[in-house]
């Protein structure tokens, strides 16, 4: 297994010196049209899991735990048939990491596909970066995280992505990161949660963007 | 793979250095403070700049926080900002809510992707003068149970300026901490 490169583009400096952004969103980013050659891409979805680090620490496996995390899941392997899918994330990517963050990246994960029930389905807050492994390399680690809304925002209760930087979004905000096809990126050290779904089902696409450690 | 989210000194600096700390810091409030009274924050501050008297403090500091960076963070960093004395007091409720130290501040105009990146807290008080007062640093589940290693005096924590952290109400006495920030280049 390995990552779908992206374009490297750091030093173009096309964010203003001293800005720094905890998160940033592209609405309509993915079209509604476009949903029946994605979900055509979704193996069988199962329980998802979460990292636990083993007793001596230095390594970490994979295990179910409803008390971190209760969703449905599928990866989306980067075959011909997904390529437009990463292509279209690639770009998307590059133009946040460049126009936002301006950080050292090598690739992108598998994308995972995302179903949050309504009574079952919730991810409390938590970090995407941190010690472990990406595809056996000690060297990578999760550096900007996004997901893209699939599901209508009235389709569905509860589900918020919710990012705690410490300042509280405005209303507006919350509205767009809820938007059907809103692509939403930020810093994977950033503690973020997914609320209880309690009415419906919220689906989305996520993934994460890797590199070398934070300098 | 040097990913950590906070890291510890324990009792690295002894009760009389702490105490020499607090005498310093009590005659700086008395020169002039910085009183936060609003909802997320309420302490009195004041700043420690390096001058030869405090000299000692921050070779001191930058001898454990450079250790501190080689093994659990890899950053690169410039220098150590001013410091500053914190006082959170319970005939307030002293407290500062969820925040993290990161952010947009230019520090140098000169050099304007400086930004905060290490922060660190030195404990001045034992653990028997105040209840309250916990320094919690968040990156999700059991984060709260971390807090009660690190009460000792003279104990300095260090955690990546990104990490949203907070200190929780004072109920009882007085916590008087020393609190900086290593500043370097944005993360890249």
């Amino acid at each position: 297994m390995s990552f779908i490169p992206t374009t490297p583009n750091r030093g173009l400096k096309l964010r203003p010196q001293g800005q720094r952004y905890y998160f940033s969103t592209t609405r309509h980013f993915f079209r509604e049209e476009d949903i029946p050659r994605l979900r055509a891409l979704v193996p069988e979805l199962m329980d998802a899991t979460v990292a636990s680090a083993d007793d001596s620490g230095t390594s970490s496996q994979q295990i179910a735990n409803t008390d971190i995390r209760s969703s449905k899941v599928g990866f989306i392997e980067p075959t011909d048939s997904s390529a437009w899918l990463y292509k279209l994330i690639g770009a998307g990517i590059a133009h946040h990491n460049q126009t936002y963050y301006d950080y050292a990246i090598e690739g992108i994960e598998t994308l995972q596909f995302s179903e949050y029930p309504a009574n079952t389905g919730y991810y409390k807050p938590h970090l995407d970066w941190g010690a472990g492994t990406i595809f056996g390399r000690n060297d990578i680690c999760r550096k900007l995280s996004f997901t893209i809304q699939l599901s209508k925002p009235d389709s569905y209760a509860g589900g918020d992505l919710k990012l705690h930087s410490g300042r509280e979004l405005d209303a507006a905000t919350r509205e767009t990161i809820r938007e059907f096809g809103c692509l939403t990126v930020f810093p994977s050290w950033l503690l973020h949660e997914v609320t209880p779904v309690t009415h419906g089902t919220r689906r989305s696409l996520v993934g994460w963007v890797v590199g070398p450690d934070f300098l | 793979m040097n990913r950590s989210q906070f890291a510890v000194t324990r009792a690295c600096f002894s009760p009389e250095e702490c105490e020499a700390i607090r005498l310093a810091g009590d005659a700086n409030l008395q020169d002039g403070s910085s009183d936060y009274t609003g909802v997320s924050r309420v302490s009195r501050v004041c700043m420690m700049s390096p001058s030869h008297k405090e000299g000692w403090l921050f070779t001191k500091l930058w001898t454990i926080l450079e250790e501190h960076n080689r093994k659990f963070y890899d950053y690169e960093l410039d220098y150590i900002q001013p410091l500053q004395y914190s006082v959170y007091d319970s005939a307030d409720l002293g407290h500062y809510e969820w925040h993290q130290d990161w952010g947009s501040a230019v520090f140098d105009p000169a050099r304007p992707e400086i930004c905060r990146k290490l922060s660190f807290t030195l404990q001045l008080s034992a653990p028997e003068a105040y209840e309250g007062g916990r320094l919690e640093i968040n990156y999700g589940q059991d984060y709260a149970r971390e807090s009660e290693f690190y009460l000792e005096q003279g104990t300095l924590i260090s955690f990546p300026s990104f990490m949203l952290h907070r200190i929780t109400p004072v109920t009882g006495g007085v916590r008087k901490s020393l609190v900086g920030w290593c500043v370097g280049p944005d993360y890249k």
